[in-house]
């Protein structure tokens, strides 16, 4: 796919703050626009991806189905920082399965190889 | 060079929109372009013209509006986070039967495609947020 | 791919060290808002090892009265310069 490569970086926990929904709706557009997008999830992120999460509790929009829409549009390049993992006691097994640990190196290499990097 | 920057914040929450004012207004001295400023999430207040800056304050809105209008700048809303935070213009407020419009005139409202389209133009592309 | 990497946030918060392992030889950082706070010790020891050219936004350092206080290996810039760095990496990469 030809176009300016995008990596949306996603630092912070879904639900508590709403910037986490910007994101993805940027993943979307800039996917219907044929622009290839990449996700990576780091930091406090990471617990975007946890499965069972019921968000009709506090009355919003789980993430896990913007998620599992992510890929109807295109966008499936989901990548995990696992030095965050770790400090959060958390192991990729139990995440979403499509999310692609990464050690410190190759997050750093995710990030040089993509023409734009947006945190979120 | 093209510039384009992405706005997220709000202008009283923080002093990132404030930075991005003097980023853009530096862009223009140093002769670039500035392609377009997108306003997205809670940055789209910068387009509320129903919003009274306090006397003592920098009149932030105006200062984007004459930047743009000197230099040709798109100033663009996000329109879904617009509409969201109250912030319409008069197609918005009659669609959605409000009592006001309160989008500033120098600001569009427009979809996510703008923001797109800046990343796809622009030789650099830099966010304030908070 | 250079990049020039921008901070905000106070060095008391995580976003300081997250920035600073994804630094890649040849990148650079400017800091401004509250992040000129980095500029000063004890938390300007967390990247004096870092191949990366570091640059302070001077009137935020001058806003929060800590000129004084900042590294004197760091470098200070303006808007202006801050467009120049900006200009000459290949893209922007913006934490806050």
């Amino acid at each position: 796919m030809s176009g300016k490569s995008l990596l949306l970086v996603f630092r912070r926990a879904p639900y508590g703050r709403s910037l986490s929904r910007a994101g993805y709706d940027l993943a979307l557009a800039a996917a219907a626009f044929e622009q290839p997008v990449s996700l990576l999830f780091m930091d406090d992120g990471v617990w975007q991806l946890l499965p069972e999460q019921h968000a009709d509790q506090i009355n919003t929009k789980s993430v896990a189905s913007t998620l599992a829409s992510l890929p109807l549009y295109d966008v499936e390049n989901l990548y995990v920082d696992m030095q965050s993992l770790d400090a959060r006691g958390l192991a990729p097994v139990e995440l979403r399965k499509e999310v692609v640990p990464l050690d410190a190196t190759a997050v750093q290499a995710l990030m040089h190889e993509h023409h734009q990097v947006l945190v979120f | 060079m093209k510039f384009s920057i992405l706005v997220l914040s709000s202008p009283g929450a923080s002093q990132s929109g404030d930075s991005a004012l003097a980023f853009a207004r530096a862009v223009v001295e140093a002769g670039h372009e500035l392609y377009r400023v997108f306003f997205y999430h809670e940055g789209v207040q910068h387009g509320d013209s129903l919003a009274v800056p306090a006397q003592d304050e920098l009149d932030r809105q105006s200062a984007w509006a004459a930047l743009s209008e000197q230099h040709g700048a798109d100033l663009v809303l996000c329109i879904a986070s617009a509409v969201r935070r109250g912030v319409l213009d008069g197609g918005e407020a009659e669609r959605h039967e409000r009592s006001a419009v309160s989008a500033h005139p120098a600001f569009e409202l427009s979809g996510l495609g703008q923001l797109v389209d800046a990343h796809i133009n622009s030789d650099r592309l830099v966010t304030f947020g908070r | 791919m250079a990049t020039l990497h921008t901070l905000n946030q106070s060095p008391s918060g995580s976003t300081l060290a997250s920035c600073l392992r994804c630094l890649a030889p040849g990148d650079s950082l400017l800091l401004l808002e509250d992040g000129v706070y980095a500029a000063c010790s004890p938390h300007v020891s967390a990247f004096k090892e870092s191949p990366c050219a570091v640059y302070v936004l001077q009137a935020d350092a001058e806003a929060r009265g800590v000129t004084g206080r900042l590294d004197p290996a760091i470098e200070t810039t303006d808007y202006r310069g801050f467009v120049e760095l900006a200009a000459a990496c290949d893209s922007v990469q913006s934490w806050y």
